[in-house]
């Protein structure tokens, strides 16, 4: 029996098994072995080892040295005749890399775009156990889910729930005029909270203490960029600000700016409780708010020590409400935090909150181009692949399989995609201010340099080198050496419909895309120059923050007598967006089925004069009736239809804690978004408060002139407020933001995938024409004119147009159609839609190839036939 | 006729004089032996697969012992082809080598 410290070191010996030629590494280690052995005896185990690894590592360092060498020659070689390739086809290969970067670039836009709108709010430390309480209202009919609730829920779940460990309350208040010294700004930032915002949330403080900052009434925590707007370079801590020039607050807390992606987004926090005080210039003025549990106007946020936390929460709040107050109809429940930025979709919520849906589109599109500008990629080398027969050929030849030709074809096209990721991501850098500009984002391409995205690039980089280069490398490795070089220029005709297929495929995606582009265009166009109900052209509006709206009457009639003013009214909400409803609405003879719901808008006299809604019956408020103040109503159509009155003029009306007369009735205008059917509404006579809007028409003429006689007769009026306006149709058009954005992005997304497609048909006739120069050449010697050859070029491309559009129809149908669903009022889709993207595809396509058929057409036949 | 390195000459030699135990590390000490060189594994293993592929020498699997781990030995024979060009290598050499007087070291 052999001493085991007679035998070489096992790892070096399994190392060496696996680098010694297998036919003889028996052989070969037994020799090892016995030298081994031999050293042991002569010069002792240690000398033994070591001589026994270092041979192990010199075969590993020459095994190393030879397969680098011969896989570098190869790489070289490789290398060097793709770029040869590249110059030698310099027109096909520069179509190529630039489909393929512009494919990529748009990939990584949207990429970026949605890793922005996935990265909503998880930034805070707590992200997985903070919840936000939203309602279930089902008071008339329809259950409803309402992000808001009331102010007394965040210290009951508290108190009552021990798996709540911290909640929060918050309103974010209207426009709000801050003061300090001779700085005056209208903030839309301000916001009312708990002190327990500063430890659910992680918004860092930078100075000051944060702990106790909003611990007393008439503190307030700024953000860093508030605290440079009005204090500049002086220590803002302990100074004053002062809120529409009646409140003071003291700086106790300077915090970071709240980062873009968070969906609470303020500049200026103040205590909660200050609410109560402020409350009555804000419109809220329902007596002691914080303890009223049937006003559901506040953000309440919950943290729980653990996620799993949420199921038993969720068992124990949804009647925690009824529990509470009474109140019936209201059922509680949780979203996580997380979630709400896109998977929230309540009323009443914050206003820049995005939709899943977009992001699944946008992600599916992206895919789509990326995968339109791959398709390019494999059409155009698949179709050039004839040329380079002749060197698979002799590679072949020479001794290359088929692994070794697809491996060839495969790493040169990932270099030919990385070549192109440079191009994509100079063009990223070059327009993202441009998209960010469109899509109201700031994305940078700093977002690009974290782990997982740099490992998404990579891995998207590879994919496409692989996805594009698969098709062609499998069609060259395939060729027969002695087949490939005597037969050139020609592809299988199993290729070309493969091809065909692809070309389909490819306008298919354009064509739907420019279909949808133009039904949002459409949808668009409708609701802007739809008629409202009322005019809502060169009108502007004020807000009459503080004790302004004292001088509302002074200033009325000093604008009514000037000639360029056509009117002068106030409402408490602007009548492009009427938000405001209330249950109760009652009559003599009311159905106890019909709802009692209806939205209100609090307005002055002269309302539906100056806002030019017509009036079906009776009259308006009317200054000189003593009682429209107090007990007289005016309903739209939609409301007197739910009463079910024939004549309701003079009948009773009750609403709001008031009680009165109906007086008159006005045709249905349109005060919510399209999204919704034009609801009951009904006018309400009141004085201007402070958070009410003073709204005016402006007489013909121009425009900036107009607007400066308000502006001068403000500052004689109120010289302690801004003057502050926006027009009418702004705020109109404000409301389709997202819209516009989605409509603004799909015009360049589509503008995108046709470039791409019509690259890859440019390429692809290119490449037909030159395959059959010597049958035109032909055709032309045997009195064919020209215009036969470019009809004959032609015939072809027409059938793929139309294949592609007969696919591409019903596709954008279905597509636009589910879209439009989401408008109440919409436009139809109307065949011209259709018609007009597949002659513009059409169109496009033949000036794409014209300059290919027409060169071919037109060439000598002499020298098509001398060609080769 | 293929043409050989004066090693792989000397290997072909070795391979002679060894007769039925030729293997590596047989032929590694037999020519260290008579040169008093010490050649590393490769430096004789090369050129042995250089003779066997072009069919000088010719292989067969041996008896394995202990000392080797237990594996088997892979044992070399000159073939009929290495035989004829050794002969001429011999005729060439003896030839060449026919008028040198040699040289007496001891007087």
């Amino acid at each position: 029996m052999m001493k085991r410290k007679q035998q070489p070191p096992v790892l070096a010996e399994k190392l060496f098994y696996h680098l010694l030629p297998e036919s003889e590494r028996q052989a070969l280690l037994g020799d090892y072995a016995e030298l081994f052995q031999g050293l042991v005896d002569r010069r002792g185990r240690i000398v033994a080892g070591i001589w026994y690894r270092l041979q192990c590592f010199m075969a590993l360092l020459s095994a190393m040295m030879d397969s680098m060498k011969w896989s570098g020659i190869m790489i070289k070689n490789y290398m060097r005749i793709a770029l040869r390739n590249l110059s030698r086809n310099r027109l096909v290969s520069s179509i190529n890399l630039l489909g393929l970067a512009l494919g990529m670039a748009c990939f990584m836009v949207i990429l970026l775009w949605v890793q922005d709108e996935m990265s909503f709010d998880l930034f805070h430390t707590h992200a997985d156990v903070l919840w936000r309480v939203a309602e279930v209202q089902s008071y008339s009919g329809n259950p409803t889910k309402v992000a808001r609730t009331p102010a007394p829920l965040a210290p009951a779940l508290v108190e009552e729930i021990p798996e709540v460990v911290n909640a929060m309350r918050m309103f974010p208040a209207p426009s709000l005029l801050v003061t300090h010294g001779e700085k005056r700004f209208y903030e839309d930032g301000v916001i009312f909270a708990s002190p327990s915002i500063l430890e659910m949330f992680t918004f860092p403080v930078l100075e000051g203490d944060g702990n106790n900052a909003l611990r007393n009434v008439s503190s307030a925590v700024i953000t860093r960029e508030m605290a440079q707007k009005f204090f500049g370079d002086t220590d803002p801590l302990n100074k004053r600000l002062s809120l529409n020039n009646k409140y003071d607050f003291i700086v106790r807390a300077v915090m970071q700016n709240v980062p873009e992606n968070s969906q609470l987004q303020f500049d200026i926090i103040l205590p909660f409780e200050a609410l109560v005080t402020i409350g009555p210039d804000i419109g809220i003025r329902w007596g002691n708010v914080l303890e009223n549990w049937g006003i559901n106007f506040i953000f309440t946020y919950i943290q729980t020590a653990e996620a799993a936390d949420r199921t038993v929460i969720e068992e124990k709040i949804p009647d925690f409400i009824e529990n509470h107050s009474g109140i019936e109809g209201t059922r509680l429940y949780l979203q996580p935090m997380k979630d709400i930025h896109l998977h929230s979709n309540l009323m009443a919520d914050f206003e820049g909150n995005g939709d899943i849906v977009n992001v699944r589109i946008f992600t599916i599109i992206a895919f789509l181009i990326l995968l339109t500008a791959c398709i390019n990629f494999m059409n155009l080398t698949a179709a050039q692949s004839g040329k380079r027969s002749k060197e698979v050929g002799m590679r072949k030849i020479a001794g290359a399989n088929r692994i070794r030709i697809i491996r060839q074809f495969l790493s040169e096209y990932i270099l030919l995609t990385l070549l192109a990721f440079f191009v994509a991501a100079a063009l990223v850098t070059v327009f993202l201010p441009m998209l960010n500009h469109i899509s109201g984002k700031s994305l940078t391409l700093g977002a690009m340099y974290t782990a997982g995205m740099l490992a998404g690039l990579i891995l998207t980089i590879i994919f496409t080198g692989f996805l594009s280069g698969i098709y062609p490398a499998f069609i060259l490795s395939a060729f027969r050496p002695v087949q490939a070089i005597r037969r050139s220029l020609s592809a299988g005709p199993k290729g070309r419909c493969f091809r065909r297929i692809l070309v389909v495929f490819q306008l298919m995606i354009s064509i739907a895309l420019v279909i949808s582009t133009l039904a949002i265009r459409r949808q668009l166009d409708f609701i802007q120059n739809s008629k409202l109900g009322f005019d809502r052209e060169q009108v502007i509006w004020l807000r009459l923050s503080g004790d302004s709206n004292q001088h509302y009457d002074s200033l009325k009639s000093e604008l009514t007598r000037n000639v360029h003013i056509r009117g002068v009214t106030a409402a408490d909400q602007l009548p492009t967006q009427i938000i405001y409803s209330w249950n109760g609405a009652n009559w003599p003879g009311k159905d106890p089925d019909a709802p009692g719901l209806m939205n209100a808008i609090l307005v002055d006299f002269d309302f539906i004069e100056t806002m030019g809604i017509q009036l079906a019956d009776g009259r308006a408020f009317s200054d000189a009736v003593q009682s429209d103040r107090t007990d007289a109503f005016i309903l739209n159509r939609k409301a007197v239809e739910i009463m079910g009155e024939e004549d309701p003029i003079g009948k009773t009306f009750s609403f709001i804690g008031r009680q009165g007369r109906i007086i008159g009735v006005v045709e249905d205008f349109q005060f919510e978004t399209f999204y919704h059917d034009v609801k009951p509404l009904v006018l309400m006579h009141s004085e201007p408060r402070s958070d009410h809007y003073m709204i005016i028409r402006l007489g013909d003429g121009h425009i900036p002139r107009n607007v400066q006689i308000i502006k001068e007769a403000w500052k004689r009026q109120i010289p302690h407020y801004p003057f502050d306006c926006g027009f009418l149709d702004e705020h109109f058009d404000m409301q389709y933001r997202n819209e516009m954005r989605m409509g603004t992005l799909f015009d360049y997304f589509s503008i995108l995938a046709f470039c791409i497609a019509f690259l890859g048909l440019f390429g692809l006739v290119t490449f037909e024409a030159e395959r059959r120069t010597k049958e035109v050449g032909i055709r032309k010697v045997l009195g064919a004119s020209a215009i036969n050859v470019v009809s004959l070029l032609n015939r072809e491309l027409l059938l793929l147009i139309i294949t592609a559009n007969i696919i591409a129809w019903p596709v954008a149908y279905f597509l636009m159609n589910r879209w439009l669903q989401n408008f109440a009022y919409r436009t139809r889709l109307s065949l011209s839609i259709f018609i007009l993207s597949g002659l513009t595809a059409l169109v496009i396509a033949l000036l794409t190839v014209s300059y290919q058929t027409i060169k071919a057409a037109t060439a000598n036949p002499v020298e098509a036939l001398r060609y080769e | 006729m293929e043409t050989l390195s004066q090693r792989e000459e000397q290997i072909l030699l070795a391979i002679f004089s060894l007769k039925d135990d030729a293997y590596l590390v047989a032929i590694k000490k037999h020519l260290a032996g008579i040169l008093g060189k010490n050649w590393t594994v490769g430096a004789v293993h090369k050129p042995l697969r250089r003779l066997e592929q072009i069919g000088v020498l010719h292989s067969y699997t041996g008896e394995s012992t202990a000392k080797r781990g237990g594996r088997a030995k892979k044992i070399y024979v000159v073939t009929k082809k290495g035989y004829r060009i050794l002969s001429e290598y011999k005729r060439i050499n003896e030839a060449l080598w026919a008028n040198f007087p040699g040289y007496d070291f001891s007087g």
